[in-house]
């Protein structure tokens, strides 16, 4: 029976691993993800979960953890964010080169220095080229949802490549919501157990993982690989997203949510809670009368520049809000985005923001203001300023 | 069963990106095999080698085996290891100097171990529990060997020819047994009970003694030889030397030998006022010790050597300073005279000189002493007992071997100028102490036993090059001859890990207070509990040989040391250990060495 529950984020998460019937929980603490394997531990211990949790020395070696355990066969989960998980960099690496379905949570975080506890996604993004899936969410529902539609995306033998599910620290993480949690049942249906298609373990088949490629004659090919998993992992998103929501009536929009987006000539492209704020702002401006939509860009590997392609090569005007910067350049999704529309004959002037950073608060007056603003900059039809730093005092 | 090729395609040739195994993942056995070990060029080898305490024992103990055993509980299995090579342990145990300690590699971290208190404790469990020693069957022919003197060197030799399988006659020439054992040594440093049963152990192996035999008067020398098969002369020096000084009356001039001989038999002689002892040696000292408790008198001992040079050992020494006698160095006795009935001494004070002789590959020091003119004095003492060396007469052998002196003149086998007729101890060798009267005796027994198979006789073979110690276990080829301790290396202290051991200081030997000593003969020094003599062994080093720690398993990077299941060692697998050398370092005795690959 399904239940209903008020639930963090991190505990939404929690519960998601319950139900996805994990067997190996490598752990190491950090603000904000703590309260996840907190909860785990929890309920490995109520016998709610039945799991080994592996309290390890730090990040680099819980991924380690996570990789040689599910090399063996075991389904693992974990979780880190900020330096943790940029300490942990290496190894994320060999789990999408061993091509190992892992599923971690990244809770984002800020990265030092300066060292700070509030939230954007500089840590998240930093990971981009290490060949994992990310999804970025914006409540703690869709989290619950997500932790059990990754192992369904990640072990699907055409993908065979580790997920990340991320949101914000402390704005989502932390917060209560109410959350119906699934019946285990009918996630079982969903979800069978994980059968991998080679294992350590089995000592009649022996098997190396990982080996060396010294004189790169086969880095071109197994890269291949990689980016044919990912271009496979696209449509398995998608298919995921639908078969959850006719099993457990609630569906994401699969790579992208629009929103309000029939007759709309702007729009507004961002990730995360960014996206709740905008909903409102959204609002707000159509009821004012402007023709305005909003794009949830949920999937962020593999980059759905095809859908966005098709989403907003009628738009008039496309405004990116980056809660992250690649400093030296743009925003980073700006930067995906404005990577996917080059060759279009055709496409929406694009405008990034950056704001936020650090969990600096954005409220709905902003993004009013963002809109005002853009509206402004391309009065003669041309962008002035493509990439504008939003709230720096000083400027 | 494990696939022994690989399945699917060749990866070393141009295979597509369809083909490649996903995941950089190989099933079944690689083509080639890269172990970690094929890129070694050092590689640590797992070698016993010589402990120090060993080297320096001159009987070649191995001590290290006994504690390993006395720290697993079978102090059943230490007793056969001390029996190896040494017949006395109860006796060694309380007259040795015990060279093992000074050698001890502990001794430069805290303390040496004091063996000799654990040999002790080990010979006392032996005579309570009624140890018995078995002769090994190991001869077809057994010899017919016939020993003069049952001395330390006589029995030792007679213990291991009776050992090897052969049949021993002890013949003494006084009603007891055990030559300066019991007629030398004080009661309260040897007791005489000990010596009892030591010797009763190996008559009841099968060695026969027959007393009140002397050779030459009782028996001739030629009927031994036709009675036997081979003999050993061993009979040692049972003459006190004299001063070539004047001697004043003979009643109140007592000589060293004589004198012990008459305390050990039960006889004290009346003593009151002062005794003056001449001489620096054990024999003087046991003298000095022996006439303080008879009544306490004032007891001083002169001798010529300086507080460096004295030959007595230093613990024997300074239990007489304790026990209160006075140590008069570097002074020689000019003449001795009557002056008012009281003797009076002439002394003068001497320098002494050493000169360096090379012999064979000893440095032998020899003093030489030199007046100092005007340094003249006198002293008054009721009795004097003169020390100063003891000698033999062994006229009766003039005809049957070459002589040089008071010795017997022997090879480098032991054997004298008539074939097939051995010699050794005092008698022929300089023996300074009882363990070296008994390593001459065993050497003895090693080289008879060579000539009686008519075997080609053995090279000079020593566990150390320092000295003639040979090894009965090397001989009979009981040493684990897979490992033989390597003889050229000796662990150093340098080699052992120390930071595997706690500093701990040794325990103290318990002796009885100064005060009951001089009262009577009791023996001084008292036996450790079973306790204390643990927390000894738990001390030992056991440089050079493996102590089962497990320290080079657990540190190994590349997992290459495993415990064999069936001999409980660890072995390094060489396919996968690729020289880093962690296990030397760690290895806490030295027993892992690193050397180049080959």
């Amino acid at each position: 029976m399904a239940k209903q529950m008020m639930l963090t984020g991190n505990y939404a998460a929690a519960y998601g691993v319950k139900l996805a019937d994990v067997d190996v929980v490598p752990i190491y603490p950090i603000t904000p993800q703590t309260s996840i394997i907190e909860k785990i531990v929890e309920l490995i211990d109520k016998k709610e979960i039945d799991a080994e949790f592996i309290p390890a020395e730090s990040e680099h070696s819980v991924m380690a953890m996570a990789v040689s355990a599910q090399a063996t066969g075991a389904r693992c989960f974990t979780a880190s964010s900020a330096q943790g998980l940029v300490y942990m960099h290496e190894n994320l690496f060999v789990a999408s080169g061993c091509r190992l379905p892992v599923v971690m949570c990244m809770v984002c975080r800020a990265l030092g220095t300066p060292q700070g506890l509030g939230y954007d996604f500089g840590d998240a993004l930093d990971q981009r080229d290490t060949s994992w899936i990310q999804i970025y969410l914006e409540d703690a529902q869709e989290i619950l949802d997500m932790v059990i539609q990754a192992y369904k995306i990640a072990e699907d033998k055409k993908v065979l490549l580790p997920v990340a599910i991320a949101y914000e620290g402390f704005a989502i993480s932390h917060y209560l919501e109410p959350v119906t949690i699934p019946d285990r049942e009918m996630v079982k249906t969903f979800l069978p157990a994980y059968t991998p298609h080679v294992a350590l373990s089995d000592v009649e088949n022996p098997v190396q993982m990982g080996y060396c490629d010294m004189n790169g004659s086969l880095m071109t090919e197994i890269r291949y690989q990689q980016h044919e998993a990912m271009e496979n992992a696209k449509s398995v998103i998608e298919k995921v997203d639908l078969e959850y929501g006719k099993i457990f009536g609630r569906s994401y929009g699969g790579h992208i949510e629009k929103i309000m987006m029939e007759d709309a000539q702007i729009a507004i492209l961002a990730m995360g809670s960014i996206v709740s704020t905008s909903r409102i702002a959204v609002t707000t401006l159509r009821e004012k009368g402007l023709k305005i939509g909003l794009l949830k860009l949920r999937v962020f590997r593999p980059f759905p520049w095809e859908k966005i392609i098709d989403i907003t090569k009628n738009l008039k005007m496309l405004i990116v809000l980056d809660r992250d910067v690649s400093i030296g350049s743009t925003g980073i999704v700006y930067s995906e985005v404005a990577g996917a529309l080059y060759n279009l004959e055709k496409r929406p002037l694009l405008l990034n923001y950056i704001l936020g950073l650090g969990g600096r608060d954005i409220t709905v007056e902003m993004i009013v203001d963002i809109v005002s603003k853009s509206i402004n900059d391309t009065k003669n039809g041309k962008v002035q300023s493509h990439v504008n730093w939003y709230g720096v005092r000083g400027l | 069963m494990a696939k022994e090729t690989i399945t699917g395609p060749n990866l070393m040739g141009p295979i597509t990106y369809q083909e490649l195994p996903i995941g950089c993942t190989f099933i079944g056995k690689p083509p080639f095999t890269i172990s970690t070990g094929m890129w070694r060029y050092a590689r640590p080898e797992m070698r016993k080698k010589n402990s120090p305490c060993t080297e320096a024992c001159l009987i070649g103990q191995d001590i290290r085996k006994w504690i390993k055993f006395l720290r697993k509980g079978e102090i059943d299995k230490a007793c056969d290891a001390v029996f190896e090579e040494n017949p006395f342990p109860g006796i060694v145990s309380r007259v040795c100097s015990h060279p093992c300690e000074d050698a001890c590699n502990r001794k430069q971290y805290d303390d040496a171990l004091i063996v000799h208190d654990i040999e002790r404790y080990i010979s006392d469990w032996a005579i309570l529990n009624k140890y018995k020693i078995a002769p090994l069957a190991l001869k077809d022919k057994k010899c017919n060997i016939g020993i003069i003197g049952s001395g330390p060197a006589g029995l030792a030799c007679a213990y291991f020819l009776c050992k090897t399988g052969h049949l021993v006659t002890v013949y003494e020439a006084l009603s007891v047994t055990g030559g300066m054992l019991r007629t030398g040594i004080p009661e309260y440093r040897l007791p005489k009970n000990i010596v009892d049963e030591e010797i009763k152990r190996i008559q009841d192996m099968g060695v026969k003694i027959e007393t009140n035999i002397r050779v030459g008067t009782d028996i001739s020398f030629n009927t031994l030889k036709e009675k036997h098969d081979s003999l050993f002369i061993a009979q040692g020096f049972e003459i006190s030397s004299h001063l070539n000084i004047e001697e004043g009356d003979f009643d109140k001039v007592l000589y060293g030998l004589p004198f012990l001989k008459q305390i050990n038999s039960g006889q004290l002689p009346e003593f009151s006022g002062s005794v003056a002892i001449i001489g620096g040696g054990n024999v003087a000292v046991d003298c000095a010790r022996s006439a303080k408790r008879i009544n306490n008198p004032d007891v001083q001992l002169f001798c010529l050597e300086s507080v460096d040079e004295i030959p007595a050992f230093p613990d024997e020494i300074s239990e007489a300073m304790e026990e209160g006698i006075v140590f008069n160095f570097s002074v020689a006795p000019q003449n001795i005279e009557i002056a008012n009935g009281v003797n009076q001494i002439k002394f003068i004070k001497v320098l002494s000189e050493k000169s360096v002789l090379s012999e064979k590959s000893d440095d032998r020091k020899i003093l030489s002493f030199s007046p100092i003119k005007g340094t003249e004095f006198y002293k008054k003492f009721d009795y004097v007992i003169i020390a100063v060396g003891q000698t033999s007469n062994i006229d009766y052998l003039s005809k049957a071997v070459d002589i040089c002196g008071n010795k017997i003149v022997i090879d480098d086998q032991c054997m004298t100028s008539e074939n097939g007729i051995f010699a050794g101890g005092d008698i022929a060798e300089k023996v300074l102490s009882v363990p070296a009267a008994i390593a001459s005796g065993k050497r003895a027994a090693i080289f008879m036993d060579q000539y009686l198979s008519g075997k080609k006789r053995l090279s000079e073979a020593k566990p150390g090059d320092k000295s003639q110690v040979m090894s009965m276990r090397e001989y009979l080829g009981n040493d684990d001859s897979k490992n033989k301790p390597s003889r050229q290396q000796t662990i150093e202290f340098e080699r052992i890990n120390t930071a595997y051991f706690d500093r701990q200081i040794k325990e103290k030997t318990e002796k009885i207070t100064v005060s009951e000593r001089i009262k009577s003969f009791s023996e001084v020094n008292l036996t450790l509990s079973e306790k204390k003599m643990l927390s000894e062994a738990d001390r030992c080093f056991t440089c050079g040989d493996c102590s089962a720690c497990d320290t080079c398993l657990i540190f190994c990077p590349d997992m290459a040391i495993n415990k064999n299941r069936d001999t409980l060692n660890n072995d390094i697998d060489y396919q996968f250990c690729k020289g880093c050398g962690i296990c030397v370092n760690e290895c806490p005795t030295g027993y892992i060495d690193l050397e180049k690959e080959k």
